[in-house]
Protein backbone atom coordinates (compact mmCIF):
# COMPACT_ATOMS: atom_id res chain seq x y z
CA UNK A 1 0.00 0.00 0.00
CA UNK A 2 1.54 3.33 -0.79
CA UNK A 3 1.78 5.39 2.35
CA UNK A 4 2.02 9.36 2.17
CA UNK A 5 5.88 10.07 3.63
CA UNK A 6 6.06 9.63 7.11
CA UNK A 7 7.16 13.50 7.99
CA UNK A 8 11.18 13.91 9.41
CA UNK A 9 9.73 14.85 12.73
CA UNK A 10 7.27 12.23 13.56
CA UNK A 11 4.83 12.84 16.43
CA UNK A 12 5.91 11.13 19.36
CA UNK A 13 3.02 9.02 21.15
CA UNK A 14 3.26 8.68 24.65
CA UNK A 15 3.07 5.24 26.12
CA UNK A 16 1.31 4.21 29.17
CA UNK A 17 2.07 2.18 32.47
CA UNK A 18 -0.44 0.64 33.88
CA UNK A 19 -0.16 2.15 37.42
CA UNK A 20 -1.18 -0.42 40.61
CA UNK A 21 -3.54 1.19 42.83
CA UNK A 22 -2.96 0.33 46.50
CA UNK A 23 -7.21 0.14 47.22
CA UNK A 24 -7.32 -2.52 49.95
CA UNK A 25 -9.99 -5.40 48.93
CA UNK A 26 -12.38 -6.46 51.62
CA UNK A 27 -13.64 -9.69 51.91
CA UNK A 28 -16.85 -9.69 50.82
CA UNK A 29 -20.31 -9.98 53.11
CA UNK A 30 -23.56 -10.49 52.52
CA UNK A 31 -26.08 -7.76 52.29
CA UNK A 32 -29.64 -8.59 52.93
CA UNK A 33 -31.61 -5.96 51.19
CA UNK A 34 -35.08 -6.50 49.06
CA UNK A 35 -35.44 -6.27 44.96
CA UNK A 36 -34.57 -3.34 43.18
CA UNK A 37 -33.29 -1.18 45.64
CA UNK A 38 -30.38 -4.06 46.46
CA UNK A 39 -30.17 -3.93 42.33
CA UNK A 40 -29.61 -0.10 42.64
CA UNK A 41 -27.74 -0.10 45.49
CA UNK A 42 -25.10 -2.43 43.84
CA UNK A 43 -25.14 -1.07 41.00
CA UNK A 44 -24.27 2.28 42.32
CA UNK A 45 -21.57 0.88 44.45
CA UNK A 46 -20.05 -0.80 41.38
CA UNK A 47 -20.12 2.63 39.47
CA UNK A 48 -18.30 4.14 42.67
CA UNK A 49 -16.22 1.09 42.41
CA UNK A 50 -15.88 0.98 38.29
CA UNK A 51 -14.59 4.93 38.07
CA UNK A 52 -12.79 5.68 41.10
CA UNK A 53 -10.79 2.60 41.15
CA UNK A 54 -11.52 2.07 44.61
CA UNK A 55 -10.78 -2.16 44.22
CA UNK A 56 -13.42 -2.84 47.15
CA UNK A 57 -15.98 -5.21 47.58
CA UNK A 58 -19.19 -4.37 47.30
CA UNK A 59 -19.26 -5.12 51.41
CA UNK A 60 -16.85 -2.47 51.72
CA UNK A 61 -18.91 0.03 51.01
CA UNK A 62 -22.32 -0.32 53.10
CA UNK A 63 -25.15 2.03 53.03
CA UNK A 64 -24.06 4.57 55.45
CA UNK A 65 -20.64 5.18 54.18
CA UNK A 66 -19.68 8.78 54.25
CA UNK A 67 -19.07 9.76 50.41
CA UNK A 68 -17.65 13.31 50.36
CA UNK A 69 -14.81 13.12 52.29
CA UNK A 70 -14.82 10.09 53.21
CA UNK A 71 -13.63 8.97 50.07
CA UNK A 72 -10.63 10.31 48.89
CA UNK A 73 -10.91 9.91 45.37
CA UNK A 74 -13.97 11.51 45.29
CA UNK A 75 -13.16 15.10 44.13
CA UNK A 76 -15.47 16.94 42.09
CA UNK A 77 -14.20 16.03 38.83
CA UNK A 78 -14.51 12.42 40.27
CA UNK A 79 -18.47 13.47 41.54
CA UNK A 80 -19.03 14.08 37.69
CA UNK A 81 -17.52 11.25 36.21
CA UNK A 82 -20.16 9.11 38.92
CA UNK A 83 -22.99 11.24 37.77
CA UNK A 84 -22.39 10.46 34.13
CA UNK A 85 -21.79 7.21 34.53
CA UNK A 86 -24.69 6.29 36.48
CA UNK A 87 -27.23 8.19 33.63
CA UNK A 88 -25.91 5.88 30.99
CA UNK A 89 -26.20 2.90 33.24
CA UNK A 90 -29.84 3.48 34.42
CA UNK A 91 -30.93 5.57 31.18
CA UNK A 92 -31.84 8.31 33.37
CA UNK A 93 -30.60 12.26 33.29
CA UNK A 94 -29.80 14.78 36.07
CA UNK A 95 -31.18 17.91 36.05
CA UNK A 96 -28.49 20.71 37.56
CA UNK A 97 -31.11 21.42 40.20
CA UNK A 98 -31.44 17.75 41.85
CA UNK A 99 -27.53 17.46 41.96
CA UNK A 100 -25.96 18.74 44.82
CA UNK A 101 -23.40 18.06 47.83
CA UNK A 102 -26.45 16.58 49.92
CA UNK A 103 -26.98 13.88 47.47
CA UNK A 104 -23.35 12.71 47.95
CA UNK A 105 -23.37 12.45 51.66
CA UNK A 106 -23.56 8.78 51.68
CA UNK A 107 -23.85 5.41 49.58
CA UNK A 108 -27.62 5.79 50.58
CA UNK A 109 -28.23 9.30 49.10
CA UNK A 110 -26.94 8.63 46.41
CA UNK A 111 -29.39 5.07 45.86
CA UNK A 112 -31.82 7.84 47.24
CA UNK A 113 -31.04 10.01 43.71
CA UNK A 114 -31.14 7.43 41.61
CA UNK A 115 -34.85 5.70 42.90
CA UNK A 116 -35.83 8.59 42.90
CA UNK A 117 -35.22 9.05 38.87
CA UNK A 118 -36.27 5.25 38.07
CA UNK A 119 -40.09 6.15 40.12
CA UNK A 120 -40.21 3.89 43.07
CA UNK B 1 -0.51 -3.91 -1.11
CA UNK B 2 3.06 -4.88 -0.45
CA UNK B 3 3.53 -7.50 2.09
CA UNK B 4 6.88 -5.44 3.53
CA UNK B 5 4.19 -3.21 5.19
CA UNK B 6 3.15 -3.82 8.62
CA UNK B 7 3.97 -1.70 12.34
CA UNK B 8 2.26 1.29 12.64
CA UNK B 9 2.77 3.43 10.43
CA UNK B 10 2.36 7.75 11.02
CA UNK B 11 1.09 9.67 8.28
CA UNK B 12 -0.87 12.95 7.12
CA UNK B 13 -3.57 12.48 5.29
CA UNK B 14 -4.39 16.04 3.22
CA UNK B 15 -7.97 17.22 3.88
CA UNK B 16 -10.17 20.35 3.46
CA UNK B 17 -8.96 22.39 5.48
CA UNK B 18 -5.64 21.02 6.70
CA UNK B 19 -3.81 17.96 7.70
CA UNK B 20 -4.96 15.01 9.31
CA UNK B 21 -2.26 13.03 11.53
CA UNK B 22 -3.53 9.25 11.03
CA UNK B 23 -1.92 5.99 12.10
CA UNK B 24 -2.32 3.14 9.66
CA UNK B 25 -1.44 -0.51 11.44
CA UNK B 26 -1.76 -2.69 8.66
CA UNK B 27 -0.90 -6.70 8.34
CA UNK B 28 1.85 -8.45 7.12
CA UNK B 29 -0.25 -10.10 4.63
CA UNK B 30 -2.94 -9.67 2.39
CA UNK B 31 -5.62 -7.73 4.27
CA UNK B 32 -8.48 -9.62 5.49
CA UNK B 33 -10.60 -5.96 5.87
CA UNK B 34 -10.07 -2.54 7.09
CA UNK B 35 -11.43 -0.86 10.07
CA UNK B 36 -11.82 3.03 10.75
CA UNK B 37 -11.57 3.92 14.11
CA UNK B 38 -13.41 7.50 14.87
CA UNK B 39 -11.95 8.58 18.28
CA UNK B 40 -14.24 9.94 21.35
CA UNK B 41 -13.95 13.71 22.76
CA UNK B 42 -11.76 15.71 24.57
CA UNK B 43 -10.24 13.66 27.96
CA UNK B 44 -11.45 10.86 26.67
CA UNK B 45 -9.66 10.43 23.33
CA UNK B 46 -6.44 11.19 25.45
CA UNK B 47 -7.19 8.13 28.35
CA UNK B 48 -8.21 6.02 25.30
CA UNK B 49 -4.82 6.37 23.52
CA UNK B 50 -3.37 3.65 24.61
CA UNK B 51 -6.39 1.03 23.96
CA UNK B 52 -6.92 2.22 20.85
CA UNK B 53 -3.47 1.39 19.96
CA UNK B 54 -3.75 -1.85 21.24
CA UNK B 55 -6.47 -2.92 19.45
CA UNK B 56 -5.59 -1.56 16.40
CA UNK B 57 -2.08 -4.02 17.05
CA UNK B 58 -4.53 -6.67 17.69
CA UNK B 59 -6.61 -6.51 14.42
CA UNK B 60 -3.41 -5.88 12.45
CA UNK B 61 -1.80 -9.40 13.76
CA UNK B 62 -5.56 -10.78 12.76
CA UNK B 63 -5.21 -9.41 9.00
CA UNK B 64 -7.46 -5.98 9.50
CA UNK B 65 -6.10 -2.59 7.99
CA UNK B 66 -6.94 -0.44 10.59
CA UNK B 67 -6.46 3.35 10.61
CA UNK B 68 -6.72 5.48 13.28
CA UNK B 69 -7.59 9.43 12.55
CA UNK B 70 -7.02 12.54 14.69
CA UNK B 71 -9.90 14.44 13.62
CA UNK B 72 -10.02 18.54 12.83
CA UNK B 73 -8.92 19.98 15.68
CA UNK B 74 -7.59 16.85 17.87
CA UNK B 75 -4.39 14.82 19.11
CA UNK B 76 -1.48 16.11 16.17
CA UNK B 77 -3.88 17.50 13.22
CA UNK B 78 -4.29 20.37 11.82
CA UNK B 79 -6.40 23.08 13.97
CA UNK B 80 -7.11 23.81 17.39
CA UNK B 81 -10.25 22.01 19.34
CA UNK B 82 -11.89 25.78 18.99
CA UNK B 83 -11.95 25.34 15.17
CA UNK B 84 -13.71 21.92 15.40
CA UNK B 85 -17.54 21.51 14.32
CA UNK B 86 -19.04 18.25 14.10
CA UNK B 87 -20.23 18.29 10.51
CA UNK B 88 -16.06 18.98 9.71
CA UNK B 89 -15.94 16.21 11.74
CA UNK B 90 -18.43 14.26 10.14
CA UNK B 91 -16.28 15.04 6.28
CA UNK B 92 -13.24 13.85 7.83
CA UNK B 93 -14.91 10.58 8.94
CA UNK B 94 -16.01 10.31 5.52
CA UNK B 95 -12.97 11.63 4.04
CA UNK B 96 -11.19 8.96 5.68
CA UNK B 97 -13.34 6.33 4.79
CA UNK B 98 -13.01 7.12 1.45
CA UNK B 99 -9.33 6.99 1.64
CA UNK B 100 -9.09 3.49 3.51
CA UNK B 101 -11.48 2.07 1.21
CA UNK B 102 -9.08 3.23 -1.93
CA UNK B 103 -5.90 2.18 0.18
CA UNK B 104 -7.85 -1.28 0.75
CA UNK B 105 -10.61 -2.40 -1.22
CA UNK B 106 -12.89 -3.20 1.36
CA UNK B 107 -15.79 -1.68 3.09
CA UNK B 108 -14.25 -0.25 6.19
CA UNK B 109 -16.08 -1.87 9.22
CA UNK B 110 -16.25 1.68 11.29
CA UNK B 111 -14.85 1.52 15.07
CA UNK B 112 -16.33 4.17 17.15
CA UNK B 113 -15.61 4.59 21.41
CA UNK B 114 -18.58 6.94 23.18
CA UNK B 115 -18.92 10.11 21.72
CA UNK B 116 -16.97 8.50 18.33
CA UNK B 117 -20.07 6.02 17.95
CA UNK B 118 -22.28 8.77 17.45
CA UNK B 119 -20.11 10.44 14.33
CA UNK B 120 -19.63 6.50 12.66
CA UNK B 121 -23.52 5.77 13.00
CA UNK B 122 -24.12 9.16 11.60
CA UNK B 123 -21.42 8.60 8.72
CA UNK B 124 -22.75 4.98 8.48
CA UNK B 125 -26.16 6.64 7.62
CA UNK B 126 -24.57 8.03 4.79
CA UNK B 127 -23.65 5.08 3.57
CA UNK B 128 -25.48 3.07 0.54
CA UNK B 129 -25.19 -0.78 1.44
CA UNK B 130 -24.45 -2.87 4.19
CA UNK B 131 -22.13 -1.61 6.96
CA UNK B 132 -20.05 -3.10 10.02
CA UNK B 133 -19.77 -1.17 13.15
CA UNK B 134 -17.88 -1.64 16.56
CA UNK B 135 -19.23 0.30 19.22
CA UNK B 136 -17.76 0.61 22.61
CA UNK B 137 -19.71 2.19 25.08
CA UNK B 138 -20.98 4.32 23.04
CA UNK B 139 -22.93 7.31 23.67
CA UNK B 140 -26.48 7.20 23.30
CA UNK B 141 -27.66 11.05 23.34
CA UNK B 142 -25.38 14.06 22.11
CA UNK B 143 -27.14 16.32 24.34
CA UNK B 144 -26.51 14.16 27.67
CA UNK B 145 -22.46 13.79 26.59
CA UNK B 146 -22.19 17.60 26.51
CA UNK B 147 -24.14 18.29 29.53
CA UNK B 148 -21.82 15.57 30.99
CA UNK B 149 -19.02 17.74 29.52
CA UNK B 150 -20.44 21.27 31.02
CA UNK B 151 -20.87 19.55 34.31
CA UNK B 152 -16.65 20.18 34.77
CA UNK B 153 -17.66 23.58 34.40
CA UNK B 154 -19.82 23.69 37.51
CA UNK B 155 -18.48 20.87 39.39
CA UNK B 156 -17.22 22.68 42.51
CA UNK B 157 -20.50 24.42 42.57
CA UNK B 158 -22.52 21.30 42.15
CA UNK B 159 -21.03 20.48 45.26
CA UNK B 160 -21.54 23.95 47.81
CA UNK B 161 -24.00 23.47 49.65
CA UNK B 162 -23.94 27.04 50.20
CA UNK B 163 -25.16 28.50 47.26
CA UNK B 164 -28.51 28.44 45.70
CA UNK B 165 -27.29 28.82 42.06
CA UNK B 166 -28.09 25.45 40.56
CA UNK B 167 -28.45 27.37 37.04
CA UNK B 168 -24.99 25.61 36.11
CA UNK B 169 -25.01 23.81 32.93
CA UNK B 170 -28.84 25.94 31.53
CA UNK B 171 -26.55 28.84 31.58
CA UNK B 172 -23.63 26.87 29.40
CA UNK B 173 -26.24 25.88 27.30
CA UNK B 174 -27.53 29.21 26.42
CA UNK B 175 -24.39 30.57 25.93
CA UNK B 176 -23.86 28.29 22.74
CA UNK B 177 -27.85 28.84 22.25
CA UNK B 178 -26.21 32.19 21.41
CA UNK B 179 -23.49 31.38 19.26
CA UNK B 180 -20.60 31.61 22.18
CA UNK B 181 -17.18 29.85 22.29
CA UNK B 182 -17.11 28.23 25.79
CA UNK B 183 -14.18 26.86 27.76
CA UNK B 184 -14.60 23.07 29.17
CA UNK B 185 -12.28 21.81 31.57
CA UNK B 186 -9.49 23.55 28.81
CA UNK B 187 -10.90 23.00 26.12
CA UNK B 188 -12.77 25.72 23.83
CA UNK B 189 -15.67 24.59 22.16
CA UNK B 190 -17.37 26.54 19.64
CA UNK B 191 -21.34 27.35 19.36
CA UNK B 192 -21.22 24.76 16.26
CA UNK B 193 -19.31 21.59 17.82
CA UNK B 194 -22.01 22.07 20.62
CA UNK B 195 -25.26 22.15 18.44
CA UNK B 196 -24.43 19.32 16.26
CA UNK B 197 -23.30 16.92 19.41
CA UNK B 198 -26.42 18.63 21.15
CA UNK B 199 -28.42 17.04 18.07
CA UNK B 200 -26.45 13.89 17.79
CA UNK B 201 -28.48 10.87 18.80
CA UNK B 202 -27.20 7.07 18.02
CA UNK B 203 -29.38 5.84 15.42
CA UNK B 204 -28.61 2.66 13.63
CA UNK B 205 -28.11 2.75 9.95
CA UNK B 206 -31.17 2.75 7.45
CA UNK B 207 -29.81 -0.81 5.91
CA UNK B 208 -30.04 -3.71 8.55
CA UNK B 209 -26.18 -4.18 9.39
CA UNK B 210 -24.00 -5.87 11.61
CA UNK B 211 -23.67 -4.30 14.87
CA UNK B 212 -21.12 -5.00 17.71
CA UNK B 213 -22.47 -2.95 21.09
CA UNK B 214 -19.28 -3.79 23.81
CA UNK B 215 -19.55 -2.55 27.14
CA UNK B 216 -17.32 -2.55 29.95
CA UNK B 217 -18.50 -3.28 33.14
CA UNK B 218 -17.27 -3.82 36.58
CA UNK B 219 -16.99 -7.45 37.93
CA UNK B 220 -17.02 -10.89 36.74
CA UNK B 221 -20.77 -11.01 36.28
CA UNK B 222 -20.14 -8.27 33.45
CA UNK B 223 -23.40 -7.35 32.08
CA UNK B 224 -24.95 -4.81 29.84
CA UNK B 225 -26.52 -1.62 31.34
CA UNK B 226 -30.38 -2.08 31.16
CA UNK B 227 -30.61 1.06 28.93
CA UNK B 228 -28.46 -0.80 26.42
CA UNK B 229 -30.35 -3.65 26.39
CA UNK B 230 -33.16 -1.85 25.35
CA UNK B 231 -31.89 -0.25 22.53
CA UNK B 232 -30.11 -3.17 21.09
CA UNK B 233 -33.71 -5.34 21.58
CA UNK B 234 -35.19 -2.37 19.21
CA UNK B 235 -32.03 -2.39 16.94
CA UNK B 236 -32.87 -6.26 16.12
CA UNK B 237 -36.62 -5.98 15.74
CA UNK B 238 -35.22 -3.19 12.74
CA UNK B 239 -33.58 -6.26 11.03
CA UNK B 240 -30.02 -5.35 12.25
CA UNK B 241 -27.57 -8.54 13.19
CA UNK B 242 -26.60 -6.75 16.31
CA UNK B 243 -23.96 -8.69 19.18
CA UNK B 244 -24.38 -7.37 22.43
CA UNK B 245 -21.71 -7.83 25.10
CA UNK B 246 -20.39 -6.85 28.17
CA UNK B 247 -16.96 -7.69 29.58
CA UNK B 248 -15.03 -6.86 32.06
CA UNK B 249 -12.88 -4.06 33.06
CA UNK B 250 -11.74 -0.76 33.73
CA UNK B 251 -13.72 2.01 32.23
CA UNK B 252 -9.94 3.12 30.15
CA UNK B 253 -12.01 6.45 28.64
CA UNK B 254 -12.00 8.13 32.30
CA UNK B 255 -9.84 6.25 34.73
CA UNK B 256 -7.39 8.76 36.45
CA UNK B 257 -4.46 6.00 35.42
CA UNK B 258 -4.11 5.08 31.81
CA UNK B 259 -5.88 1.72 32.07
CA UNK B 260 -5.94 -1.36 29.98
CA UNK B 261 -9.03 -3.22 29.29
CA UNK B 262 -7.55 -6.51 27.67
CA UNK B 263 -10.96 -8.59 27.74
CA UNK B 264 -12.75 -5.72 25.75
CA UNK B 265 -9.55 -6.16 22.69
CA UNK B 266 -10.31 -9.55 23.03
CA UNK B 267 -14.19 -9.52 22.07
CA UNK B 268 -13.80 -7.01 19.76
CA UNK B 269 -11.47 -9.34 17.53
CA UNK B 270 -13.01 -11.73 18.13
CA UNK B 271 -16.29 -10.52 16.62
CA UNK B 272 -14.09 -9.23 13.49
CA UNK B 273 -12.83 -12.66 12.63
CA UNK B 274 -16.56 -13.85 12.71
CA UNK B 275 -17.68 -10.97 10.53
CA UNK B 276 -14.21 -11.87 8.08
CA UNK B 277 -15.61 -15.33 8.07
Amino acid sequence: MPIPAVPERSPVRREYILAETTAARSARCGHERKDRALDTYKEVVRVLDDTLNLKRSVAALPEDAPLLGGIPELDSMAVVSVIGTLEERFGVTFADDELDGSAFATVKSLVALVESKLGA
Amino acid sequence: MTSTVSGPRPFFLRFTPGNRFCVLHAPDRKPVGAVLYVHPLCEEMNKSRRMAALQARALAASGWVVLQVDLLGCGDSDGDFGDADWQRWLADVDEARDWLRGETGHEPVLWGLRAGCLLATAVAMRASGRVGLVLWQPVVSGRQHLTQWLRLNVASRLLDASTADRSGTRELHARFAAGETVEIAGYRMSAALASGLENAELTPPPTPSRIAWLEIAGGEDASLTPASSVRIDAWRGQGHDVRGQAVNGLPFWQTQEIAEAGALVAATTAVLSEWRS
